[in-house]
């Protein structure tokens, strides 16, 4: 054994555990362009039952998510519980960040449409951070979200529905962009 | 230092960690709770056969553990790190590094 070879064997360990990291199934996102593709249009449809539509299907989509997480691991062959709890934390603070913001809407603190503006923001945040930290094509929805955001302020008519329905497309593409091969 | 099989021995390192294979075996393990036969056959693009050597050497050791379990109807095999691969890994981990250090300060 020699230095060369050692150095040999480091990178080719190096090499494999760069390409061991899971990605989520294309079903997680999938799950949420439908979700998104119903709950948001509500807003401009049907305001009144929005609350209670997010309320179910936020944290129903959220486990829902972590089981297809878990079941997509076991299938694929590699189970890891801290990279599990990394994307749970992830997408966990959005939904108690969200339920924490829940009583500014009760309280009458911002209105139904400054509210929904407030969750675009933490939306487009908790993506773009996602990108930055666990799977880079996350920024870029990140950052559609946000545009959607801006576009609260500039569009009066069906401006939930052409933010949803960009947000639903831009997870649904996602879905397809680099997917993982079945083990 | 001592030769061995035309190389040299060198302190701390743990005789069954310096084959690459077995190596990366165990830090695939160390980063993961459980990783399947089948995955390893994907990650390290090893045949079946020298693959399965290489994790029962491990398992015989007592380096790693097997637990068998069926997926419709097909048997699959989970391998996970025991505390004395950790160990073991740990120890030859901090040996790599002083020795790569060792090297990159002459």
């Amino acid at each position: 054994m020699n230095i060369d070879s050692i150095r040999d064997d480091v990178s080719y360990v190096r090499e494999i555990t760069r390409a061991d990291t899971l990605r989520p199934p294309s079903s997680i996102a999938l799950l949420w362009a439908a979700l998104v593709a119903v709950g948001f249009p509500l807003a401009d449809f049907a305001p009144s039952r929005v609350g209670i539509f997010w309320m179910i299907a936020g944290p129903a989509g959220f486990l829902a998510s972590c089981a297809l997480g878990w079941w997509d691991a076991r299938r694929r062959g590699q189970m890891s519980r801290r990279e599990g709890a990394k994307w749970t934390m992830h997408w966990l603070a959005l939904v108690v960040a969200i339920f924490l913001a829940a009583p500014l809407l009760q309280t009458k603190q911002v209105t139904g449409k400054g509210f929904g503006a407030l969750v675009l923001l933490l939306l487009s945040l908790t993506y773009f951070l996602g990108g930055v930290h666990l799977e880079g094509k996350l920024r870029w929805i990140g950052l559609l979200i946000a545009g959607g955001y801006v576009a609260t302020f500039f569009l009066s008519t069906y401006v939930w529905t052409i933010i949803g329905g960009v947000f639903a497309l831009s997870l649904a593409l996602s879905a397809f962009v680099g997917e993982p091969k079945r083990a | 230092m001592p030769e061995r099989d035309g190389g040299a021995v060198i302190d701390g390192f743990d005789r069954l960690l310096e084959h690459r294979v077995r190596l990366a075996i165990c830090v695939l393990l160390s980063r993961h709770d459980a990783i399947s036969f089948s995955r390893f056959k994907e990650l390290l693009s090893e045949t079946d056969g020298n693959l399965g050597a290489q994790l029962r050497t491990l398992e015989d050791a007592g380096y790693i553990g097997a637990r068998k379990e069926f997926r419709e109807r097909k048997p699959v095999t989970w391998y996970s790190l025991r505390s004395k691969g950790r160990k073991a890994l740990i120890a030859h981990a901090e040996a790599l590094q002083d020795l790569l250090d060792a090297v990159g300060h002459e």
